[in-house]
């Protein structure tokens, strides 16, 4: 009996303590909301001085190499526009978190950021972006995802810049029958990967298909295939007279470098993130050379364009030595652009909140990216911001590719639903 | 009673009651940065407690956790989905029903394999439970409408009553002390009450009839079979047993990340699950809980930190960054771990009882123990 009521002593008086202590000063509301600084009204990541804009990326697992040159596209732009005095005043600053492809890991720097920035600059991978959807919607974070999937549209905090992956396709196979490259009646052979990059190019590739009058032929691969030859063997039996690949660089490579030694002298018509000038480093390097051409709506690397000037110049001094040069730089200079219109807007505005800046972007319809992109119309959330594609080919240059022809948008568009 | 047994006496419960305490205030003095690794670490502390009944207790090795995590989590998915929503599949069940059901679901999940289980024993079970991982790893990514395939489902957030205990619906607004409450620290307090009964459940079921018949089933079958155990009773027990906890865990990591897919229970989750039992030492139900906040946490708390150290090199380039950073130290921590205390991190709570009360028996040390 004692014992039970010496136990609940000590019980209750260790939950006493704890409970005075905490009437000492918990972190009742947090700064921010509604306050102003200045002569603006700001409520997260905005000081007299600087403006903080995140970066959550995959810098290390899958997307490395790809999401180091976007970034390096960011701070181009940044240092640009800080050059130039800033936005508002305000330097822009970046606060820049590896999330490594992890759920996990990206919902907990999410947390950690979330107070200190305006908005995400470079947000990179499905499964992340997904899983902060909820909360980059509560928290009305303006956010430029990076990549261009379908599945990514319908939420006004989120942009994506040009066209989505099912209208480049749709682009990409009306243009190989306007070049008298592949005919009514023959088949269309399709390598994509599992998961929504290649599901969606399949959705626009199969209707294209379906309205031009050619057999589609379909194989999806998983996202780390290392061996695709019986897929290869499918089309070779289907009798392809093109190939459309929407992958990883590694399974184009493969592509490329079987389509040879089964007979399938034909063009290899690729997405944007399944091409990369390693490609032509490989094996693989002539069949690349002769046949593949990307479809995408963005520029290459190479150019001139005023754009394509300021990365080509900027790109040494913000790359690490070893980072080589692709045309990805260009999403990360176009999509800081995007945003920095945005936060310009909100500012002439005399609102620096984060609810004004999506306001504003959602106000945009006709971005320029000095040449990056054709102009960019953000006022619907629930279409993309281009519909037009280019084609690029492979190319022995600086980021292994050059432009061939202007942009276009094939008609067959208009029928086109999700 | 003497003073010494006296204090021994009050130092268990109220250590127990101050540290309840001070879990329950965390929210108050710190962000949703710090919660959610909270809310992350009690998640993977119940499943820990679930592996640990299995494979510490009972003997049993299994690579399959993460695998029946993801049945917990995916049912909870698919319970509380919309109904006919265009993607996936739901049936459109009131969440704390549809979390209560999928633990049930993990723990048939566990029930459906335990004749395996039963035929099997150590390594050569080890073996045959990666076959599950495979197995499920093969259905996230073709059953498309049940879990959203290699792209994953979005994951309902729970509610009761109307209220939401989880997600970030900004009209459900709740401030205590002048402190927000937003998703995450509710689902702190979810997760704490949740961790605090699995412990007490698995305290108790150890520690009683069915426990002691698992451990004697571990140590000697024949033995067991001859006091009148039913020996495939006892580890089909063991499989539903660790598998619901599993399920719990599951559907905790899927309620705080508002999404799963199928990377979120590979292989490798399985490995760091079998980690935190042996890091905590097996068969503590107290070692399974420090070994998974220890296992969880610790990359995610230097992945915090490490933004803070000077000298390394900026992320998004080439040199040591702070994530890589991170992955090393943890990695060194482990292994020191593992050499400086085979017993475990439970071994540290023991070494004040190393000249046992009179009337106690000293426990055997688990490490010793064989698989």
């Amino acid at each position: 009996m004692r014992k039970h009521t010496l136990r609940a002593a000590a019980v209750s008086v260790a939950v006493l303590t704890a409970v005075s202590l905490a009437g000492c000063g918990t972190r009742s509301s947090d700064a921010g909301s509604g306050s102003s600084s200045g002569d603006v009204k700001t409520d997260f990541g905005v000081t007299d001085d600087t403006i903080t804009l995140g970066v959550m990326s995959d810098f290390s697992v899958v997307y490395g190499p790809l999401a180091k040159t976007v970034y390096a596209g960011d701070q181009i732009w940044a240092d640009e526009v800080n050059a130039a005095g800033g936005i508002c005043g305000r330097k822009i600053k970046f606060d820049v978190q590896d999330q490594k492809m992890d759920t996990q890991l990206a919902n907990t720097e999410y947390a950690g950021m979330k107070n200190d920035v305006l908005g995400l600059v470079h947000l990179l991978g499905s499964p992340i972006i997904s899983s902060l959807l909820p909360q980059i919607k509560a928290d009305h974070m303006p956010t430029i995802a990076v990549g261009w999937s379908a599945d990514y549209l319908g939420t006004p905090e989120i942009a994506v810049l040009g066209t989505t992956y099912d209208l480049d396709e749709i682009n990409g196979v009306q243009h190989l029958v306007d070049e008298g490259k592949i005919h009514k009646g023959a088949a269309i052979g399709h390598i994509y990967m599992a998961g929504d990059f290649g599901e969606n190019a399949a959705e626009g590739a199969k209707y294209a298909a379906g309205k031009l009058g050619l057999t589609y032929v379909g194989k999806k691969v998983d996202a780390t295939a290392t061996d695709i030859s019986a897929e290869m063997s499918a089309l070779k039996a289907a009798g392809v007279k093109a190939i459309l690949v929407s992958t990883g660089p590694k399974q184009t490579a493969m592509v490329a470098s079987q389509a040879p030694s089964l007979g399938l002298d034909v063009p290899i018509l690729v997405n944007a993130p399944s091409y990369d000038p390693s490609l032509l480093q490989s094996p693989a390097a002539a069949t690349v050379l002769k046949n593949l051409e990307v479809v995408t709506s963005m520029v290459p690397y190479a150019g001139d364009s005023e754009g394509q000037k300021k990365i080509q110049e900027g790109f040494a001094k913000v790359a690490e030595k070893g980072v080589n040069p692709t045309q990805h730089a260009g999403y990360g200079y176009a999509g800081a652009t995007v945003l920095g219109e945005a936060i310009k807007a909100a500012c002439e505005d005399g609102d620096l909140t984060r609810q004004s800046v999506v306001d504003h972007l959602r106000e945009l319809d006709s971005v320029d990216t000095d040449g990056i992109y054709p102009a960019l119309d953000f006022s619907d959330p629930a279409t993309p911001s281009s519909t037009k594609s280019v084609i690029l080919k492979a190319a022995k240059n600086e980021g292994g590719l050059k432009q061939v022809g202007d942009y276009f948008a094939s008609p067959l568009q208009d029928g086109y639903k999700r | 009673m003497s003073e010494r047994r006296l204090t021994t006496h009050l130092a268990k419960p109220a250590a127990a009651g101050i540290a309840i305490v001070v879990l329950l205030l965390v929210p108050l003095y710190f962000d949703a940065s710090w919660t959610i690794i909270g809310v992350f670490s009690m998640g993977a502390a119940i499943a820990a407690i679930g592996l640990t009944i299995l494979s510490g207790s009972a003997g049993q090795l299994s690579l399959a956790h993460a695998a029946f995590m993801a049945v917990g989590a995916y049912a909870y998915a698919f319970f509380a989905g919309v109904r006919g929503d265009e993607h996936y599949a739901g049936l459109g069940l009131p969440p704390l029903a549809a979390a209560v059901l999928a633990v049930v679901v993990a723990g048939i999940a566990g029930l459906a394999f335990s004749p395996v289980a039963a035929r099997l024993r150590g390594f050569y079970l080890g073996v045959s439970t990666i076959g599950l991982v495979f197995i499920a790893q093969w259905v996230m990514k073709d059953a498309a409408r049940l879990t959203g395939g290699v792209n994953g489902r979005s994951v309902e957030p729970l509610t009761v009553g109307g209220f939401e205990l989880s997600g970030s619906n900004p009209t459900h607004q709740l401030t205590v002390l002048g402190v927000p409450f937003g998703g995450t620290e509710r689902l702190w307090y979810v997760s704490l009450l949740l961790l605090l009964a699995a412990i007490v459940a698995a305290a108790r079921i150890l520690h009683a009839r069915p426990g002691r018949a698992l451990k004697l089933v571990r140590d000697n079958e024949s033995a067991a079979a001859a006091m009148g155990i039913s020996v495939q009773r006892a580890k089909a027990t063991a499989f539903i047993l660790s598998s619901a906890f599993a399920g719990v865990g599951g559907v905790l990591f899927a309620l705080a990340s508002n999404f799963i897919g199928s990377g979120n229970f590979d292989l490798l989750v399985s490995m760091s699950y079998l980690a935190m039992v042996v890091i905590g030492g097996l068969g503590s139900v107290g070692g399974a809980v420090a070994g998974a906040v220890f296992v969880m946490a610790l990359p995610l708390l230097l992945n915090k930190f490490s933004d803070s150290i000077p000298f390394l090199a900026a992320p998004g380039s080439n040199g040591y960054t702070a994530g890589v950073v991170a992955q090393i130290v943890y990695g060194v921590v482990v292994v020191a771990v593992i050499i400086g205390r085979p017993e475990g991190v439970a071994s540290f709570f023991r070494t004040s009882r190393r000249a046992p009360a009179a009337g106690r028996l000293p426990t055997p040390s688990p490490a010793r123990q064989t698989l």
